[in-house]
C-alpha cells in the first residue's frame, strides 16, 4: 500500500512524515564532473547492495517516460529536480513502497521512506534499514569531524532532513500562518511549498523540515522537529476550534458546498481541486462532515494530479479532457465513499 | 618571462588590471604577488558572486595562488575557485583537499559543530573503540594514583592490546 493510502497518526493536521538520508560513495565526484560511466557504476553497485533478495525493486529512470516520473513526483516518491535529469538516474523501492532510493540525484543516494500522518521515528527507522544494507557492502563517504560527506555543504554531518506535510487551512483563513512563517528559524524550521522547494502552498498544505544537520545526534533532530511542529498543530488545533465557534454557518456552508461539486461537477481544474479538497478536509476535521477519510481524500487529491491521472487513463489527455476525466474521478470516488 | 617587479625571478602570476579605462599589466613572480598581496593590492578582486553559496564561499581570505599553481582536488580536479563558483563541492574528496579553505564557510553554515550523529559501520567501531580506550586510560591513572599495581599492569596490557589492534 502506498503510504497515503494508510492511516496515519493526527491525520487531522499531519498528511505525511518523510525522511530523507544523503549517502555518497567515495571514489565518485558529483555532477557535473561524474561521467555517464561513472553514473551507471554507482547504480549498478546500488542495485547489488539493496537487491531483489531484500525485497527491492529496480526501476531504470533514465529514458522512462514523462508522466511516469511526474506521477512519482505528484506521490512525493522522488524530487521534483529528479524527474528532470537526463544523466543517468535509477530508483530502488522496497517491498511495501516506502522506502524509496534516489540514485544520481543531487547525491549519489538519497534514501528516503514516506509514512501517512506524523511518524517520523517510523520513517527514520526504515530508512535506517536500508541505509544499513547499503553501508555493509558500498564504501560510503564520511569524515570524523565533518560526519556524511555531502554534495551540498548545507547537508553535511547526518545527512538527515525530516519533513511533514501539514495541513493548516485555519491558521491559512486568519492568515496567521504568516506570523508563524516568520518566527520558523527561532524553533530551527524551514518551510517549502507543497511540491517542494520554491513551490507555493496549495490546499493549505504545507512542508516543514529541519533546518540543523550537523553537531546534533539524529534523535536529537527528530525531538526538535517533533517539539517545533507539535508547537504549529497546537496552534492550527485551537484556530480551528475559534473558527468553529464564531463562523460555524459559513464554514459548514463551504464545506458543504465543496463536497457538492466534488460529488457533482462535470469539469474540475488543479486549482479548484485543491480547493475543494482542502474545504472537504477540513470539514472531516472540524467534524462538519464525516463521509470520507483522510486517506480516502489524500489517495483522491493525488490521483486527480495531471500525470497521474495522464497514467490512469492510459493516453496523453489535453487540458479540458483531464479536467472531465478529474470530476469524472471525483464524482465515483464520492459515491464509493458515501456508500 | 621575468617578474616585472624584482626583473630576477621567473613570472608566475599574470594579471591585468583596468582602472578608469587605463589598462596595467603585471607578471609577477609568486614572492612579488605575495607582497602585493600585503601591500593590500588585492590581485583577485571578489570574482564569486551571484548564488548564495557562492558568496558564502568568497569570504574566504583569497590568496594569491599562481594560475600554474592552482590547488587542486586530488580526486575530481577541481580548483577551490570552481567550487565557490557553483556553492558546491566538486567530490567527497574535496572536504579533504580543500579542508582549510572550506572551514570559514562550514563554520559560517555549521558553527564549529562536529559531527554526532551515526557514523558508518567501521567508523563507529573505531568509535567504540576510542571511547573505551580513554576509559581504560583513566582507570589506569586511578589505579596508579592508589598505588594498586597489579590492576595497573593489567590495565596497560589491555590498552596495549588494544592501540596493537
Amino acid at each position: 500500500m502506498l503510504w497515503y493510502e494508510t492511516k496515519g497518526p493526527e491525520g487531522d493536521v499531519f498528511v505525511s512524515t518523510r525522511v530523507r538520508l544523503a549517502r555518497n560513495l567515495v571514489d565518485y565526484p558529483f555532477e557535473p564532473r561524474l561521467s555517464e560511466a561513472g553514473a551507471r557504476e554507482i547504480i549498478e553497485k546500488v542495485k547489488s547492495a539493496l537487491g531483489e533478495k531484500e525485497g527491492y525493486t529496480y526501476l531504470d529512470f533514465t529514458g522512462a517516460d514523462d508522466a511516469k516520473k511526474q506521477s512519482l513526483v505528484e506521490k512525493h516518491l522522488v524530487s521534483p529536480e529528479f524527474a528532470e535529469k537526463s544523466t543517468p538516474c535509477a530508483v530502488v523501492e522496497n517491498e511495501d513502497k516506502q522506502v524509496y532510493v534516489m540514485i544520481c540525484e543531487e547525491d549519489h543516494l538519497r534514501i528516503q521512506c514516506i509514512r501517512s500522518g506524523f511518524d517520523p521515528e517510523g520513517a527514520l527507522d526504515a530508512a535506517r534499514a536500508a541505509d544499513a544494507a547499503v553501508d555493509a557492502s558500498l564504501h560510503i563517504a564520511f569524515d570524523e569531524q565533518l560526519g556524511y560527506l555531502t554534495h551540498c555543504p548545507t547537508n553535511l554531518g547526518t545527512g538527515l532532513r525530516i519533513s511533514v506535510m501539514m495541513f493548516l487551512p485555519a491558521l491559512t483563513i486568519t492568515g496567521r500562518i504568516k506570523s508563524i512563517q516568520g518566527q520558523l528559524s527561532k524553533i530551527g524550521l524551514t518551510v517549502r511549498g507543497t511540491t517542494g522547494e520554491g513551490s507555493a502552498a496549495k490546499g493549505c498544505l504545507y512542508q516543514f523540515s529541519n533546518c540543523v544537520t550537523q553537531g546534533v545526534t539524529e534523535e536529537e533532530i527528530l525531538s526538535n522537529l517533533r517539539e517545533a511542529v507539535g508547537s504549529i498543530a497546537r496552534v492550527e488545533r485551537e484556530t480551528r476550534r475559534q473558527l468553529l465557534e464564531n463562523n460555524e454557518d459559513t464554514l459548514r456552508d463551504r464545506v458543504m458546498r465543496a463536497l457538492g461539486t466534488m460529488r457533482s461537477a462535470y469539469m474540475v481544474d488543479t486549482e479548484e481541486l485543491y480547493r475543494l479538497y482542502a474545504d472537504v478536509r477540513m470539514g472531516v476535521a472540524m467534524g462538519i462532515c464525516d463521509q470520507v477519510t483522510y486517506p480516502q481524500l489524500d489517495t483522491l487529491l493525488i490521483r486527480c494530479m495531471p500525470a497521474t491521472l495522464t497514467i490512469e487513463a492510459g493516453k496523453s489527455l489535453s487540458v479540458p479532457q483531464r479536467d472531465k476525466l478529474r470530476a469524472q474521478v471525483l464524482r465515483t470516488s464520492m459515491q464509493q465513499a458515501e456508500k | 618571462m621575468k617578474c616585472t617587479r624584482c626583473n630576477a625571478k621567473e613570472a608566475t602570476v599574470f594579471y591585468r588590471e583596468i582602472v578608469n579605462g587605463k589598462e596595467t599589466k603585471y607578471a609577477l613572480c609568486s614572492d612579488c604577488a605575495a607582497a602585493m598581496e600585503k601591500e593590500n593590492k588585492s590581485l583577485f578582486a571578489d570574482p564569486f558572486g551571484g548564488n548564495l553559496l557562492g558568496s558564502l564561499f568568497s569570504s574566504v581570505p583569497q590568496k594569491i595562488q599562481p594560475r600554474k599553481e592552482e590547488k587542486k582536488c586530488t580526486l575530481c580536479g577541481a580548483t577551490f575557485r570552481q567550487l565557490a563558483e557553483s556553492g558546491k563541492v566538486g567530490c567527497p574528496a574535496c572536504y579533504t583537499s580543500f579542508r582549510e579553505e572550506l572551514a570559514p564557510t562550514l563554520k559560517r553554515l555549521h558553527g564549529t559543530a562536529v559531527h554526532r550523529g551515526r557514523a558508518p559501520a567501521k567508523y563507529q567501531a573505531k568509535r567504540s573503540a576510542m571511547e573505551k580506550l580513554a576509559s581504560l586510560e583513566q582507570n589506569l591513572k586511578k589505579a596508579i594514583e592508589t598505588e594498586a599495581y597489579e590492576e595497573a599492569a593489567k590495565l596497560r596490557d589491555e590498552i596495549r592490546a588494544l592501540r596493537g589492534q
